[in-house]
């Protein structure tokens, strides 16, 4: 693949993580990792767990640092890049402050940009819209079900209209129903927004359904496998899921995790 | 979700939680005040509901005066140490190291008895001097509020702090919009301690000496005399102020953090 | 190297909880313990230096003349005394022809000290009985537990004459006032921690046809733990707070606090004696926490989360 340079979303060069290095338990967390994220694309991570794949999620949104090679985002290093708020990010749990209200907690992002006060409570309020959560703005977190309270961790992650959206296993915690549903919803934010999303999970089904690209990682150390490039039209629908293409790309998908040492499927 | 159903029912509701104790007070009452007539305990140890009802009458106007005089003192000790807890406390957990430091030697430093420091404070500020008293509340005070607000400021989320940093927040910014708000139910838990803790303090504290117009003062100096119904009358003022303290801080706390689950009740399970 | 400590301390900031027992490195944290003492005591030294009575070379082990800028009442040698006067008065006989006050105050620590220990399990037991009552019982949670409450705005050292009176002049009654302070944190604690396991493994337990008595003694006492060795904490401090205070007005004259009592009224002669018995009396406070830290270490040395849960 050539890759322009100045077009990648995301670039990693060579870049190794190891933890705890020069201690005892030194572990190698991510080995040789390469990798081009054009604008636009949805790629996901899949692989066995403990493989890595939320480093290298934190690795781009510079929340941990390489130990060795180069992580670029919107071409410039990912420090720069988180000072800059270029990209949202939304956690496996949905990391609610318990003392804000709903509105308040989507808002959050835009405050510490120090976007004037009527125009992010616009802001929020179409965001809350457009996650279907219009009516709980004055709600507590834990007034809501565990659904609407990632909904509403993804409009935070969306307030600041980022280029990219980092995602660590969203829906992890969710019943398949309504990640069904949300993927869904997270398939329409992603045409709408036309952000290039970077999205870790470990369920084949979400990872097709979603993505342009799947990266395959490998047990620890974690190195990316193999890539699955998932050709379905979009918009995507409930039709998708019974296209053959939708069949053979989690076919694919399957066959490399089980190649990757650890993973019983 | 059982707490969604509040404010509804209100009264009803409050009558029917808080009935049982309103009970067992009745029934003590009674048991006690026919208790002491039918066994005939002696005055001196344990004088009846209504003796020291009268004697709560008859020496009222001293007993507001010596009362309120002791509540100045905690009063002012509970500023003081709280004030000065909550500054040590964004002072050190600025510093992680500083605080994981400290943190051992401020938790041995709370297992000291302050108490025993009461006459050497005395010798300081003067018998007489309300601050003496003050500082003695103050030191008492100081150490669970101060433990409490590190504990609030460093036991954080990971995920929220990751988010702030992911959003590039200042630590100006992660300290007023996280660790700050993050530490109120704890500041609130030290804040009821110290209520309690504060006019326990004044008045312990007074027994090594202090201004004739305390509530101490006057608590020794009647069961001093045998006048244990006055004695009675005095502690039961001490514990009125006590409780109202409590109770004051109670309500703030309702009103400052509704979110939290301390006060919207046990959450659904 | 630089990298590698940035790195430890990034790893430390995420971790999930700020460790409050002692650092890793018993060596740092020696060394930690002597920096803080020192520190301390160069305070207290420099506060005499500014404003304390006249340094005179034959009463000072280094010999120095020194005339300070100020006098502050505070720091006179009558209400701040030096530091090596007080080590001094612990070698001195306390009266004449009496032992060393380091004796006496041994054996005060001691007396105290068991009043305190008979005090801290006394009420160690009420409070745990109370407090499993008050989980089973919601009635009776919900009639008592606003005095129970309520029992701790009483100021105790009131209500000593009484007890005293009640159950004769002796270390007993003292043990007991120490217990009225310790069982209000066991209480709430043991309550909490009783209600504190996870719903889905009470319903594990009922799916096992477990009994109440099951119930309490696999499940919910084991989960109580932690919560409850949080709550001995304070109480250990607590219930030496209450035995010091308790021989106050009891005419008790063995303890720390009979010492506290002794060497304040005569103070003007020699305020090292009242320092020396805080000093001992801090020791002892000290003493008796770390003893039910070490207890919790061993009890709890499997658990994941020691020693932070369920905290007053």
């Amino acid at each position: 693949m050539i890759e322009d340079l100045q077009t990648a979303v995301v670039r990693l060069d060579d870049v190794d993580k190891v933890f705890n290095q020069g201690t005892g338990n030194e572990t190698v967390a991510l080995k040789n990792i390469d990798l081009d994220v054009r604008p636009g694309e949805f790629v996901s991570i899949i692989g066995p767990s403990g493989c890595g794949k939320s480093t290298l999620l934190r690795l781009v949104g510079d929340l941990v640092q390489p130990t060795q090679g180069e992580v670029l985002v919107n071409g410039k290093p990912a420090r720069q890049a988180r000072l800059d708020q270029d990209y949202g990010i939304v956690f496996q749990a949905p990391v609610l402050f318990e003392w804000r209200s709903i509105i308040n907690n989507v808002q959050l992002p835009l405050e510490l940009r120090g976007v004037k006060k009527a125009q992010r409570t616009a802001r929020a309020r179409e965001l809350l819209g457009m996650v279907e959560l219009s009516g709980f703005e004055q709600h507590y977190p834990w007034q809501l079900s565990g659904g609407m309270q990632q909904r509403a961790s993804i409009a935070r992650a969306l307030a600041i209209q980022p280029e990219l959206l980092l995602m660590d296993e969203p829906f992890g915690a969710l019943d398949e129903m309504t990640r069904e549903r949300m993927n869904m919803e997270l398939h329409n934010i992603w045409r709408r927004t036309e952000t290039t999303v970077l999205f870790v999970t470990h369920s084949i089904a979400e990872a097709v359904f979603l993505s342009t690209r799947i990266l395959v990682m490998s047990a620890r150390p974690g190195q990316i496998m193999h890539v699955v490039d998932v050709d379905l039209p979009v918009p995507r629908g409930e039709h998708t899921r019974e296209e053959t293409a939708y069949f053979e790309a989690e076919t694919e998908v399957r066959e490399w995790l089980r190649k990757a040492k650890g993973y019983r499927a | 979700m059982a707490a969604q159903g509040k404010g509804l029912s209100g009264v009803s509701k409050q009558l029917h939680d808080y009935l049982p104790a309103l009970v067992l007070f009745v029934a003590v009452l009674l048991v006690w005040e026919f208790g002491v007539a039918l066994l005939e305990v002696q005055q001196f140890l344990l004088p009846a509901p209504s003796v020291i009802g009268d004697a709560f009458q008859e020496n009222l106007d001293r007993l507001i005066h010596v009362g309120w005089f002791t509540t100045k003192e905690a009063l002012g000790g509970f500023v003081i140490g709280c004030a000065a807890g909550i500054l040590v406390a964004f002072a050190t957990a600025r510093w992680t190291l500083a605080s994981e430091t400290l943190m051992p030697f401020a938790i041995a430093a709370n297992s000291v008895p302050i108490i025993a420091f009461a006459p050497i404070v005395n010798n300081w500020f003067g018998v007489d001097n309300p601050l003496s008293k003050m500082v003695i509340v103050a030191v008492i005070v100081f150490f669970p509020m101060m433990i409490n607000t590190v504990r609030g400021l460093t036991l954080v989320d990971p995920a929220a702090l990751e988010l702030m940093r992911a959003y590039a927040a200042s630590e100006v910014e992660i300290l007023t919009k996280l660790r700050f708000p993050n530490a109120l139910p704890y500041m609130f838990n030290a804040f009821k301690i110290a209520a309690t803790l504060s006019m326990i303090g004044a008045v312990v504290s007074e027994y090594f000496g202090g201004n004739r117009s305390a509530l101490g003062i006057f608590i020794t100096q009647e069961a001093a005399q045998f006048r244990f119904a006055n004695a009675w009358a005095a502690i039961i003022v001490a514990s009125i102020v006590g409780v109202t303290f409590y109770l004051v801080v109670l309500l703030v706390e309702r009103v400052t953090i509704p979110w939290h689950s301390s006060v919207r009740g046990e959450q659904a399970r | 190297m630089d990298a590698v400590t940035g790195k430890q301390t990034q790893i430390r900031k995420t971790q999930t909880r700020f460790s409050l027992r002692p650092l890793p490195h018993p060596v740092r944290q020696a060394l930690s313990l002597l920096v803080v003492f020192i520190l301390l005591a160069l305070i207290w030294e420099g506060v005499k230096w500014i404003g304390g009575d006249m340094w005179r070379p034959e009463s000072n082990p280094f010999g120095i003349s020194h005339d300070p800028p100020f006098r502050f009442k505070i720091a006179s040698d009558l209400n701040l005394p030096h530091l090596w006067d007080i080590f001094e008065a612990f070698g001195n006989a306390s009266r004449r022809n009496g032992p060393p006050l380091i004796a006496v105050l041994f054996d005060a620590s001691v007396f105290t000290f068991r009043e305190a220990v008979v005090g801290f399990l006394l009420g160690g037991l009420l409070g745990f009985i109370l407090g499993t009552l008050f989980a089973h019982v919601t009635l009776l949670n919900r009639g008592c537990m606003p005095y129970v409450v309520a029992s701790q705005t009483i100021p105790i050292l009131a209500i000593a004459p009484m007890v005293v009176i009640w159950l004769k002049a002796g270390w007993v009654s003292v043990a007991v006032i120490a217990a009225y302070l310790t069982f209000f944190p066991v209480t709430i604690n043991t309550l909490r921690g009783l209600r504190s396991p996870d719903p889905t493994a009470l319903e594990m337990m009922r799916a096992y046809a477990a009994s109440r008595w099951d119930v309490m003694w696999k499940l919910r006492f084991p989960a109580a733990l932690p919560y409850i060795f949080t709550a001995l904490k304070i109480s250990a401090t607590a219930s030496i707070v209450g035995a010091i205070i308790g021989e106050l007005p009891s005419g008790i004259r063995g303890g720390l606090g009979g010492a506290i009592l002794n060497f304040n009224s005569y103070y003007i002669s020699g305020p090292s004696r009242l320092w020396a018995t805080i000093i001992a009396s801090a020791v002892v406070g000290i003493a008796f926490y770390l003893l039910v830290t070490a207890v919790e270490a061993y009890i709890l040395r499997n658990r994941q989360v020691a020693g932070d849960a369920g905290k007053l």
